[in-house]
């Protein structure tokens, strides 16, 4: 094992957060800078350009997506709850409105009458294969 | 860029290929949740919930999901292979593996950690074979918790997840499904599943505990093959997509079987194309080769006792696990596939005589045979005249079709329950 680096210099609020964390989740400030410095790192290694053999910093770009996305998950889930991800241009306010709903919480009208949208050409080739019929509707049908 | 020839820049396959975006041309991404009325057997009366679409083909090799992300309109799948192990008390510090419990079951691991601790064969076949299986009925819910983690469906920090109702495409085995529904084997296997409530307690490998409830309130079997059809067919709106092809074929290449499902176009002099679909089993699918390379291993390794899941992942993955190390076993592999794949591609030379129909591979033997299929296929067709699915989608094609299909029927169920599907049906 490699002998321990010293960091310096570490702005005070990001100490300040650390030090938060550490109270919060029980886990030392080292582990919480480990963990840390773990995800900031590959989050770095996807900024740089990469290199003429494909890599980023010598990760393929595959493996370095799926060891981002169980450090990304959560981040992007509060991106998204708070309106700050840059894929939510492509949603339109109504549809975000209405993408996630527990059954409590029930629309009457998540796709209004009279707007659909697919259209209808699929539904009708469905009818003449007779495909779609689900398990509810034959049910109900015996009982 | 796109620039596969043989498939419509269009069509819902394009686009998932491509990575684009899923949204209509009215600028509409496709249908997430429903209205929908659930039978409550304990008011004994129907009781309105909202409904999360979910495909899913459940082959013999793998589980295969699909459905779109909770905030962003791309579709995210999930393959999981169908392997199942009791789950055993791990000692020291080490991080874990993530363990299930489904009900009051024993705990249980599912997948490669599954593979990785000694996994059990799950049964392979049709559909009444296979779902009995209380070990399946588990292994199936835990595989629909991890697709919900995929599409962005948890709670962070919260153990307790939502209630999910879910509105399930069910992808079986083509001859199983006949207009108008299924046989009643597979009715009578699929009716424990059906609006019951399932809670699935997941602690993942670092202790963290999330428990989650599904009920599955629709049930839509569709033959699994056809799936493939309909991703390359039609577009996000649900349109057709212009073609002259008039026979298209599909041979969707499993762990267990090898179907085909051909469907007729027939072209109109006014309107879009009537379709007719005729499916069969051709032969089984890798798993014959899979238990070759297992013997041939045990003619090696006489310790080395592989179930059929495990087998048919030495196969995918061309490693063993031997004497506590992950062995390459190329030359095995390779050596098998050379023998053995003969007997599919007997199947793939009458097609390819016969030069009667568009042929499209899709299923994950097409990626394990790529070599030799592209090399049979290669010689004997124009490059127009077939389709090989991309690798990286070929084994949940089937699945992402599911998803459109599931649209399709919950949007008609949906206008039927709104009472305005006459008025609605009007061309604009």
């Amino acid at each position: 094992m490699s002998d321990p680096i010293s960091i310096r210099n570490i702005p005070p609020d990001v100490l300040k957060l650390a030090q938060e964390l550490s109270a919060q989740t029980g886990l030392s400030i080292i582990d919480e800078f480990r963990l840390a410095l773990a995800s900031g790192l590959l989050i770095e290694a996807t900024k740089v350009t990469p290199r003429s053999d494909g890599t980023f910093g010598g990760l393929q770009g595959a493996f370095l997506a799926k060891a981002l996305r169980r450090h990304l998950g959560s981040a992007i889930d509060l991106l998204v709850e708070h309106g700050q991800h840059p894929h939510l241009a492509f949603i339109s306010d109504e549809k975000r409105a209405h993408s996630v709903k527990a059954p409590g919480e029930a629309t009457p009208q998540l796709v209004p009458a009279k707007e659909q949208l697919l259209e209808h050409a699929l539904e009708e080739d469905l009818d003449m294969l007779g495909i779609g019929v689900g398990l509810s509707e034959t049910l109900e049908t015996d009982a | 860029m796109f620039t596969e020839t043989t498939i419509h820049p269009d069509s819902f396959l394009a686009r998932v290929y491509s990575q684009e975006p899923l949204i209509t041309t009215a600028g509409k991404e496709p249908l997430r949740q429903i209205p929908f009325l659930r039978w409550d057997s304990s008011s004994g009366r129907k009781v309105s919930t909202t409904a999360t679409l979910v495909s899913v083909d459940n082959g013999n090799d793998a589980f295969k999901g699909a459905m779109l992300h909770a905030h962003t309109p791309f579709l995210r799948t999930r393959r999981i292979v169908t392997a199942y192990a009791p789950a055993k008390k791990l000692g020291g510090t080490s991080e874990g593996i993530t363990t299930w419990q489904v009900n009051d079951s024993e705990a249980f691991w599912i997948g490669e950690d599954a593979l990785t601790m000694k996994a059990e064969s799950l049964p392979i076949g049709m559909t009444g074979d296979r779902l009995p299986d209380d070990r399946y009925r588990r292994y199936l819910f835990a595989c629909l918790v991890e697709l919900l983690l995929e599409a962005g469906y948890s709670t962070p920090s919260h153990e307790f997840q939502e209630e999910y109702d879910l509105y399930l495409s069910f992808g079986i085995p083509n001859e199983e499904v006949s207009r108008g529904g299924v046989n009643e084997a597979v009715r009578r296997a699929l009716t424990p599943l059906f609006n019951m409530i399932y809670t699935i307690r997941r602690t993942d490998e670092r202790g963290g505990v999330t428990t989650w409830m599904l009920r599955l309130v629709e049930l839509n079997p569709y033959p699994q093959t056809f799936g493939s059809f309909v991703t390359w067919y039609y577009t996000v709106d649900g349109t057709p997509v212009e073609t002259d092809i008039v026979k298209h074929l599909t041979l969707d290449i499993g762990g267990g079987q090898f179907h085909q499902c051909e469907v007729t176009l027939q072209h109109q002099l006014q309107g879009k194309p009537k379709l007719r679909m005729a499916t069969s089993q051709l032969d089984e699918g890798t798993i014959p080769i899979a238990r070759a390379v297992r013997d041939q291993l045990r003619a090696q390794h006489p310790g080395i006792r592989l179930s059929d899941v495990e087998a048919q992942q030495v196969l995918v993955s061309r490693h063993a696990l031997i004497e506590g190390r992950r062995i390459p076993v190329d030359g095995i592999v390779s050596e098998v596939i050379e023998a053995r794949s003969q007997n599919l591609l007997m199947h793939l030379r009458h097609q390819l005589q016969e030069e009667r129909s568009f042929l499209m591979f899709t299923g994950g033997g097409s990626v394990l045979l790529a070599s030799s299929l592209q090399e049979l296929v290669r010689t004997s067709r124009r490059a127009q005249s077939f389709l090989f699915v991309p690798q990286e989608l070929a084994s949940v094609l089937n699945a992402i079709g599911g998803y459109i299909l599931a649209q399709a029927t919950a949007q008609k169920g949906v206008e039927r329950a709104q009472g305005s599907s006459s008025s609605s049906r009007e061309t604009p």
